[in-house]
């Protein structure tokens, strides 16, 4: 088994690191770079964010911008289905709302 | 951090106020970070050598009164050694405070750009570095334009002028082949009104304004057939599509509008909001290449 997890943001791809464990929230499998510790067992950066009392790191944080960018563009047939899925959480503000 | 506790590529971009050249990424973010961590060193120097010129403005006014009393009182020496003192000291104290502010650096550029390829870091190509020219230096008397005399509108005067600043351009290749510009071009304008209030005197009053045009580029590998539009807000941002030397690019223009009632505003748009609009573009890419 390899890493599902999907790195990058403008161009997502695949880890493909060999797989050391799974996301015990969405069962997802995952390299030890992908997962996250915290009260609910391992689980991958999108189920950490989404999770409270998770540790945040760099992936984390990036996934809670890309799911940003993807409720504020609607990302457009920009994700694949298991991602759009997993992004489509609460609301994020619009993005002009600085602007005032 | 400072000046000389800088690597020589940080304390280059601190001296010249600018950054330039092909990077690779880890290296450019050590660098913002210690420009980051300069200014940060910077700015408390700032605030601390107004308070002092602040203190020194006020000694200099007592002294002047102190100076008059004892040159009054016979002893000519002593009096006009604390008149002058008292001045030169706030002398000293605003030449410091100025220079101090000339060196500080505008940390919300900073921050955006490290926030911007902080997000995009996994996207980049390895094997291509991040070209940039980056202008640190912030509206300076160089980049006004002549002053313009405005139609007074019920004032006695408005007075404009106007700071053109294209200060950053940077330019990166995707994993994909992709190429994305951004290039970001600030207008300051500083209004001055005048007015004459129902006592006769004269008032002025000056206002800022800081229009911000980022523009992002999206430059296919070989001609393609875009896959169809983002979402763009049709009040502050603007999407073309043309071809360039044979290849269609598509570009995204979005302003931002800050204001400020007594100072030059200091915001920036955001590492994010430059993001988002790459994030669009990137959404325009047929599906193979995604
Ligand atoms: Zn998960
Ligand atoms: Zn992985």
């Amino acid at each position: 088994m390899t890493c599902q997890w999907q790195t990058g943001l403008l161009v997502p791809q695949p880890c493909e690191m060999p797989a050391m464990g799974g996301c015990s929230l969405c069962g997802r499998s995952l390299c030890m770079m992908h997962t996250v510790s915290g009260p609910n067992g391992p689980a991958c950066p999108t189920c950490a964010n989404s999770n409270q009392g998770y540790e945040q790191n760099e992936e984390t944080e990036l996934e809670s911008s890309r799911s940003s960018y993807y409720t504020q563009y609607g990302g457009a047939n920009y994700f694949t289905n298991r991602d759009r899925q997993s992004v489509e959480r609460e609301e994020v503000e619009g993005y002009d709302e600085f602007e005032t | 951090m400072k000046l000389k506790d800088l690597s020589p590529a940080a304390r280059l971009a601190a001296e010249t106020q600018a950054i330039r050249g092909e990077w690779e990424y880890s290296a450019f973010d050590q660098l913002l970070k210690d420009l980051i961590a300069y200014d940060t060193v910077m700015d408390a120097r700032v605030a601390f050598r107004k308070k002092w010129m602040i203190v020194a403005i006020i000694l200099a006014f007592v002294g002047l009164f102190v100076g008059i009393l004892v040159i009054d009182n016979g002893d000519g020496e002593a009096g006009a050694a604390i008149l002058v003192g008292g001045i030169v000291h706030m002398i000293t104290t605003i030449v410091l405070w100025r220079k101090a502010k000339k060196q500080a650096l505008p940390e919300n550029a900073l921050a955006m750009l490290q926030q911007l390829f902080r997000q995009v870091r996994q996207d980049l190509d390895t094997k291509a570095t991040i070209r940039v020219n980056v202008d640190l230096s912030g509206p300076t008397k160089a980049k006004c334009g002549p002053k313009q005399v405005l139609p007074p509108n019920g004032f006695n005067s408005r007075e404009q002028w106007v700071y053109a600043d294209p200060w950053c351009q940077l330019r990166f290749q995707l994993r994909d082949g992709y190429k994305l510009t951004l290039r970001q071009v600030d207008q300051l304008i500083e209004l001055r009104r005048t007015r004459r209030t129902s006592r006769g005197k004269y008032k002025t009053k000056t206002k800022y304004k800081k229009l911000c045009r980022l523009t992002a580029t999206i430059l296919p590998p070989a001609p393609v057939q875009w896959a169809g539009q983002p979402k763009v807000d049709p009040t502050w941002e603007r999407l073309r599509v043309a071809k360039k030397k044979g290849l269609d690019v598509a570009v995204l223009d979005r302003w931002f509008l800050y204001k400020e009632k007594f100072e030059r505003p200091k915001q920036n748009p955001s590492g994010a909001d430059a993001v988002g609009m790459l994030y669009r573009l990137c959404s325009m890419r047929p599906a193979e290449a995604k």
